[in-house]
């Protein structure tokens, strides 16, 4: 999915569909411009060496019950 | 003046600049009433605080009791009002400032723009015919207009800096976790930050001075003290060691842009420029961070209801309410490798420098942008230099400068985080060399 053969359409289809989003044909042009666009971004982000192995930025640190 | 009179100009002023369409409420019954609190507690010899008197405005996505958070969307209408103002307007009005009007935003805080289907664009005070910048577009513009000196925003790629610099003002985004969030209408969850706009550097670090403080019903904030900028506003830049931002951030800059960052540099005396090399694909970790919690945080709406959003905001939430998690996790891990190489230049350098837009507000309603030679789609273009730099939460300041055209642009000033003493330090500075909010538009 992520190689050059990203189906934009096809997975905005089969995705919405499946979290329950009805897309209208004015719609779904916009969302798959949208997806195109994300898409490219992500890609870049895989192209950085190492990320694989790094910790993502949220962590979470549960806080004591206050004393009240 | 007491806060009765200062209050009664700010509404007069905000009246005369409806124009500019930056407001969706002037609240003239509860500012009245509270001014004429803090004016009875004065006589009666008590302190009124700090900010005693200070009209100020706040975007509408804050909570305000007893009215509907629309956060510019008609996609809010549906919820109950509000029990209790957001917590950064409460501090404010508990230093003393007060309420007088809500003002316009990108749908649901999504765009750089102002530009807003159901209430309308916000314009440009500098030139009614261009884009205030947003998504914080009223605050600023209204800052701008000199109708009140201090007004609220939120930033979660640039919404606070990318209008200041446009409509000329002064903006902070402070460290992520500074500020509490409560009962501002959320965006992004991991990268929401509330702020002030200011009129001056002054009042800029008294607002924040106010808004510090600790919140348990804020998750995201840090348990910290509040750490005083005031004291210090004054101390001057000379033990400051500042370096400009290079490589992504030089180019595409317009003349002004460019002229700006090279006068800051010189006031500062930045002798050097270093490079973030994360940069672009810091952005590109924003944008699919962005888009991924915002669809998320919509998808309830978009399932039974699409319809209500605005067509651009919704597109984008759908995409984002689809994105698969691999997507977003390998964002969330460059976003700490960005982080960690900027945290690196913060130890060489107190403080960096780089510039707030590419250029001066663009005429509403462009789809494009020319640059330097370079076409750039507007509403994603206009945030390129803020948006890298928000997912490390260090604190950014933006310091105005106008431009010889009548217009504005601004330079962000970029410290480790949990320093904005020195961000306001620097920003005091500039203020005092020349970037400033012109005289003729300060209340």
């Amino acid at each position: 999915m992520r190689g050059k053969t990203f189906d934009a359409a096809a997975y905005v289809d089969a995705a919405a569909a499946a979290s329950g989003i009805a897309l209208d044909e004015a719609m779904r042009a916009g969302v798959i411009a949208n997806l195109e666009r994300t898409y490219a971004f992500a890609r870049l982000l895989t192209e950085e060496a190492g990320l694989a192995e790094t910790e993502p930025a949220p962590v979470f640190r549960p806080r004591a019950p206050s004393s009240s | 003046m007491n806060a009765v009179d200062r209050v009664s100009t700010a509404i007069s002023r905000l009246e005369a600049v409806r124009h500019l369409n930056a407001t969706t409420a002037i609240l003239s019954e509860r500012a009245m009433a509270r001014a004429e609190a803090l004016d009875r507690a004065r006589r009666a010899g008590r302190d009124p605080g700090p900010l005693a008197g200070v009209p100020f405005a706040a975007k509408n996505l804050f909570d305000i009791e007893g009215r509907v958070t629309r956060a510019g969307s008609a996609a809010t209408a549906h919820r109950a009002p509000a029990n209790e103002d957001a917590f950064a307007v409460a501090a404010l009005e508990r230093a003393g400032a007060v309420l007088v009007a809500l003002t316009n935003m990108d749908e649901l805080a999504y765009g750089f723009t102002g530009e807003n289907g159901p209430d309308g664009d916000a314009r440009n005070p500098r030139d009614p015919s261009r884009i205030s910048g947003g998504s914080s577009a009223g605050s600023a513009a209204v800052v701008a207009a000199g109708a009140v000196p201090l007004a609220l925003g939120s930033d979660t790629n640039g919404s606070i800096r990318v209008p200041s610099a446009l409509c000329g003002v002064f903006g902070l985004k402070p460290s992520y976790g500074r500020v509490s969030r409560r009962g501002a209408h959320p965006f992004v969850a991991s990268l929401d930050h509330v702020g002030p706009i200011a009129a001056t550097s002054a009042l800029l670090a008294a607002s924040y001075d106010a808004l510090q403080g600790t919140d348990p019903r804020d998750p995201a904030q840090e348990p910290r003290p509040a750490e005083p900028v005031g004291p210090t506003l004054g101390a001057g830049i000379q033990d400051l060691r500042v370096a400009v931002l290079g490589g992504y951030f030089a180019a595409p800059l317009d003349a002004d842009a460019s002229a700006a960052l090279r006068e800051a540099a010189s006031i500062l005396r930045a002798s050097e420029t270093v490079e973030l090399r994360l940069a672009a694909l810091g952005r590109a970790a924003a944008f699919v961070i962005t888009t991924s919690e915002a669809g998320h945080l919509h998808r309830p709406t978009l399932q039974r209801t699409p319809h209500v959003f605005g067509t651009l905001v919704r597109d984008r939430l759908i995409a984002g309410a689809i994105v698969p998690a691999s997507w977003y996790l390998d964002a969330q891990k460059l976003r700490r490798r960005l982080t960690e190489e900027l945290d690196a230049l913060l130890a060489r350098y107190d403080l960096l420098i780089a510039p707030a837009t590419p250029c001066v507000a663009p005429k509403l309603g462009e789809q494009t942008m020319t640059v330097a030679g370079q076409e750039l789609p507007m509403r994603l273009a206009i945030g390129m230099h803020t948006h890298p730099l928000t997912p490390t939460g260090v604190p950014i300041g933006v310091a105005p400068r106008a431009t010889a055209t009548g217009l504005a642009v601004g330079v962000q000033v970029v410290a480790a985080r949990w320093r904005e003493d020195r961000v306001l330090r620097a920003l005091a500075a500039l203020e005092a060399a020349g970037f400033t909010t012109p005289q003729e538009q300060r209340p």
